[in-house]
């Protein structure tokens, strides 16, 4: 698995919360789970009453 | 800005989804934060953290109490603060999934505990109500909470 590249692209600008972390496209499943889809549609809901012009 | 957190062990290429495994008597439990398209017009994404169960499913509702509530939100701020540094146009929205509305009040204090960090970098508004939101004020009680990077 590869790191992440923070957009600097200096691999040394890596934030230190990054540092130890691997990239794993696997999580991109989870944002069609329905709890994460569920919380997206109360999130839609809520913002839907609001005016924001 | 230094903030008691977990490292990221896992993130998504599109930085969507990070993992962090959250550490304390209760032993090690993964924790996702996701961040959701939900207002194009206005580009709000957002963003939720969840507990990844041992069947691999995903939950919002458990209450872990593994004694590390404060690494936990850190965590998340930082998050959110490289989230912002990678999308600074973006918006990110959250509220709390309960409907006694303990997470709200937990985020409230969290927002509230780091605000002197996170003004620095974000524009903070409190939804008082679904009509009405307002600058940030840590006096008031709020029922969801929007950020932008400044």
């Amino acid at each position: 698995m590869s790191r992440p590249n923070n957009k600097t692209s200096d691999k040394k600008k890596i934030p230190a919360l990054f540092r130890e972390a691997v990239i794993n496209n696997d999580l991109k499943k989870y944002h069609n789970s329905p709890v994460v889809l569920k919380k997206a549609d109360e999130a839609k809901k809520f913002l839907a009453n609001f005016n924001f012009s | 800005m230094h903030l008691p957190s977990y490292p990221i062990v896992e993130i998504a290429d599109n930085y969507s989804e990070y993992k962090f495994i959250s550490a304390g008597p209760k032993g090690d439990i993964p924790k996702l934060v996701v961040f959701s398209l939900v207002y194009p017009e206005d580009d709000i994404y957002n963003v939720a953290l969840l507990d990844i169960l041992q069947n691999g499913s995903v939950s919002d509702s458990t209450v872990s109490n593994n004694g590390d509530m404060r690494e936990i939100l850190a965590t998340v701020a930082q998050i959110l603060i490289e989230y912002s540094i990678q999308f600074p146009d973006r918006k990110i929205f959250f509220k709390g999934s309960d409907e006694g509305g303990k997470r709200i009040a937990v985020y409230q204090r969290a927002i509230r505990e780091y605000y002197l960090i996170l003004k620095e970098v974000f524009l903070i508004e409190g939804f008082i109500n679904e009509n009405v939101k307002e600058p940030f004020n840590p006096s008031n009680h709020y029922q969801a909470f929007l950020v932008k990077r400044k």
